[in-house]
């Protein structure tokens, strides 16, 4: 779906990764991990095309469907809801569809009804978590990117979110994600990579 | 698109952003309308300019309105940069054919002007209203913090409001090594030409130069919106 080859970022004169090789395809989830600061969200970004690389190659499958789950929502002025119809309206879908979709990832996650008709801004760090997510899975995309998804949601909600990667890599959607969690990274796949000052290696537990 | 619009338009509405803009027009018109009868035609050259000043404040707030990685998410979404620039400029451009409509229609209303308009003058008026507006926007979405630095974009904004509301462009135009500068800013100031010449006594304004002025005015917004879209593509993936 996206394979990047010796691939480095630098904002201005600070260089934030170099000599990363990735591929990222729908055989298995894709996961990230490092230390705090070592360039797992721009790298994300980068794979998902948010952001421009500095150097190396970058191949995508042309007009593929991505999707971003970023790993702090932002301050929007929406009802839940009402920001999901958004998001849906914008990628074409049809809004039956769109409401069978909330309702059926609503229930998923656990999220109570009345969440729909709740600002944004007022709900829970978890619920708004939950919505960031469900915003990237309205439909099946090709490539998704989810920046720390499980920050912020409880044991039931990882549940459901582990359940629903691995459900959407089977119907072929690319996944790429980063987590701290090693125990949480290995219940998703076995492709678990360690980015750090020498690009991106394979990650060996103990 | 019309989703994308309608998006925009939802999230700016609720922000606010549009207010101080919205609180200074209408403070101009109370000014404007104090004293009757107002020169029909130099009226229109005045509530132009203060469209045109609007417009730029609206768009400007508009694209500051949405959150960087909101931005990001749309973009996605939205699976065509182009069109997400567009949509930008075209929820502007909506989102302020009420103020068109309403600064038409009030003085005819309160009867401020010395003699009644005819529906071509009133036409006239929403189309110079919708012409300058235009402008407005494709110049204001300029002044945004993915090309300017927060405090710089309103540096600017306001440096540049400034040439347009204070007619520095006759100077420039008297002024040989500045003369290009006359040509190269919007084209507000062949509408105020055309107007100036005109008594309250005319009826029938700018048939032939109206004509130059839509097409020239077009064509610069076309410009403008392309190489906004050119812009705002390299700069959202840096």
């Amino acid at each position: 779906m996206v394979v990047l080859t010796d691939v480095g970022k630098r904002f201005g004169k600070s260089q934030i990764f170099a000599g990363v090789d990735l591929k990222v395809d729908a055989s298995k989830p894709t996961v990230i991990m490092g230390k705090n600061g070592c360039g797992k969200t721009t790298l994300l970004k980068v794979a998902a095309g948010i952001l421009q690389h500095s150097s190396g190659k970058v191949a995508r499958l042309v007009g593929a469907k991505t999707a971003y789950v970023p790993d702090r929502f932002p301050k929007i002025p929406f009802k839940a809801g009402e920001y999901l119809t958004h998001m849906g309206e914008i990628q074409g879908l049809p809004r039956d569809f769109i409401n069978r979709q909330i309702d059926s990832h609503f229930e998923s996650f656990g999220i109570p009804n009345d969440i729909k008709d709740r600002k944004i801004a007022k709900c829970s760090k978890g619920t708004i978590q939950k919505i960031n997510i469900i915003q990237a899975f309205l439909t099946k995309q090709d490539l998704v990117v989810l920046d720390e998804p499980f920050s912020g949601l409880d044991e039931e909600s990882i549940a459901a979110l582990i359940g629903l990667l691995t459900k959407m890599s089977e119907y072929g959607t690319a996944i790429l994600l980063s987590c701290h969690d090693k125990e949480l990274a290995r219940q998703i796949t076995d492709r678990v990579l360690l980015l750090d000052g020498e690009g991106l290696q394979n990650a060996i537990f103990n | 698109m019309l989703s994308l619009i309608r998006f925009n338009i939802a999230g700016y509405t609720r922000s606010a952003k549009y207010l101080p803009g919205l609180v200074l027009f209408t403070v101009f018109l109370g000014f404007n309308y104090q004293t009757a009868p107002v020169d029909i035609w130099g009226n229109l050259h005045l509530t132009s300019i203060a469209i045109f000043i609007l417009a730029t404040t609206i768009a400007a707030t508009l694209v500051a309105s949405e959150d960087a990685t909101q931005q990001q998410i749309t973009l996605l979404h939205t699976k065509n940069e182009t069109k997400y620039h567009i949509s930008k400029i075209l929820s502007a451009v909506i989102f302020l054919v009420p103020f068109y409509i309403v600064t038409s229609v009030l003085p005819v209303v309160f009867g401020v002007f010395p003699r009644h308009l005819t529906i071509i003058e009133i036409l006239t008026h929403l189309s110079v209203y919708f012409l300058v507006g235009l402008l407005g926007v494709t110049l204001g979405v300029f002044f945004n913090f993915r090309i300017f630095r927060k405090e710089t974009a309103f540096a600017a904004h306001i440096a540049f409001v400034a040439i347009i509301a204070i007619p520095l462009n006759v100077i420039f135009s008297h002024i040989t090594v500045l003369e290009f500068v006359y040509y190269i800013l919007p084209p507000i100031h062949f509408l105020a030409e055309d107007l100036n010449r005109l008594s309250n006594a005319s009826t029938l304004p700018m048939t032939g130069n109206f004509l130059v002025f839509t097409i020239i005015c077009l064509a610069y917004s076309t410009a403008l919106a392309i190489i906004y879209c050119l812009v705002m593509s390299n700069r959202m993936k840096q």
